[in-house]
């Protein structure tokens, strides 16, 4: 059991230092060095806004299932494809 | 080849002071270096009043305070209020600082160096390398004899940047926009160099210009309002207020074929100012920026103004 607020081993969790807000359902992202400005489009703004540590990425692949009009194929390819462009840019923990 | 250079009949050699640190590369000055200089320029105090930043700087030469009365008019004083931050002006004791270097074969535009040590921000470029603790209220500037006007020009850069700093600090931003005053609401232009901002200024005859280069805007009342900054870039006249004004519009300049309006989205108006704020962004202060942008878009949408040379693109903003 995990104590809400403490990461759960091997899920995902937002880069500590990133700056971010969404806004109407899209996220603007700053980075501490702030040599990059991302927008994020309505699902990787959902994607990232769920990468609070708690939830896996199997868990969050389901959620986008749930709520966007997508496969579970696509959507946990799509979602690996877009943690593995988080981690490259250094936005993951 | 080794060998002496000799001096041909007739050269004039000049005598002087030859430093013992050759610019034969850039000086990154350290805590050391401000312990080392202290020399004035001279007995001269002048305060800065920015936006209600007080600033009293010790240490300029006569000389120095007529050019810089002369260039911020208003917005200097003898006097400042007891709380102002003081900055001692020294000699910098050494060639220069950063040197220019090449891009593309063309000069870089200009550099800066900046870094935090608790609330000490310590910053320099070519000419000047300064601090200021924004606890103590107190910094240090080193002027080097580079290029042309070197006082003019150190004291407003490290103004610009200690300035975009505070303003950050209160929940403003220092955006590098031209401001211009229409029924007496401020409308800001921004983009990067080459976007337009001085071309919209001379275009906006018989109006206010807050400015071409940078524009405040700060938080009043719940709302936000834009006021001038006495620093500017291609536009010759200085500020013609030091009043701020209600915030009526955020336009992100494009030049184009014809004249139009296209909003922006809240989350890429906000990313869009955020890439027009000078100095803030890479020294860490990119989420406390972002938490300001989005209030102001929040109160403000950002649009983007397509505009041709001509004065019609005012037809277009209420």
């Amino acid at each position: 059991m995990t104590t809400m607020g403490e990461p759960t081993a091997g899920a995902p969790r937002r880069h500590p230092t990133a700056g971010f807000r969404i806004f109407e359902g899209q996220a603007t992202i700053v980075m501490p060095d702030g040599s990059y400005i991302h927008v994020l489009n309505e699902i990787g703004s959902r994607v990232w806004d769920l990468l609070d540590g708690q939830r896996s990425e199997k868990e969050i692949v389901g959620i986008i299932c749930e709520e966007f009009d997508t496969t579970p194929e696509i959507a946990a390819r799509d979602v690996r494809e877009f943690l593995s462009t988080l981690e490259a840019n250094r936005m993951l923990a | 080849m080794g060998g002496c250079r000799r001096f041909e009949p007739g050269t004039r050699v000049r005598r002087g002071f030859i430093p013992a640190l050759a610019l034969v590369g850039e000086y990154h000055p350290g805590p050391e270096y401000f312990h080392r200089v202290s020399t004035p320029r001279g007995r001269d105090s002048l305060g800065f009043a920015l936006s209600g930043f007080h600033l009293l700087f010790d240490g300029f030469s006569q000389e120095d305070s007529a050019l810089l009365k002369a260039r911020y008019g208003s917005f200097v004083s003898g006097t400042s209020p007891a709380d102002a931050g003081r900055i001692r002006i020294v000699e910098a004791e050494v060639p220069g600082f950063l040197k220019p270097r090449m891009e593309g074969g063309v000069p870089e535009l200009y550099r800066l160096e900046q870094s935090w040590s608790g609330s000490r921000l310590t910053a320099y470029a070519y000419e000047f390398a300064g601090w200021f603790d924004f606890e103590e209220r107190r910094g240090q500037l080193a002027i080097a004899p580079v290029g042309g006007d070197p006082v003019h020009r150190g004291v407003e850069n490290f103004l610009r940047v200690v300035c975009a700093h505070a303003f950050l600090r209160q929940g403003g931003l220092l955006l590098h926009a031209a401001g211009v005053v229409r029924g007496d609401r401020a409308h800001l232009f921004f983009g990067p160099s080459g976007s337009g901002k001085t071309t919209v200024t001379l275009l906006s005859e018989r109006q206010t210009i807050l400015g071409d280069d940078l524009v405040l805007i700060r938080a009043a009342s719940g709302a936000f309002e834009a006021c001038a900054v006495p620093f500017r870039g291609l536009y010759r006249e200085p500020p013609e207020t030091d009043r701020a004004f209600p915030l009526a519009g955020l336009y992100r300049l494009v030049k184009d074929r014809d004249d139009f309006l296209a909003p922006l989205p809240p989350s890429r108006g906000a990313a869009e100012l955020l890439g027009s704020l000078p100095f803030v962004m890479e020294s860490g202060e990119g989420a406390r920026a972002l938490g300001i942008a989005g209030r102001i878009v929040d109160a403000t949408p950002v649009q983007r103004l397509h505009f041709r040379k001509s004065a019609d693109f005012w037809r277009l903003i209420a």
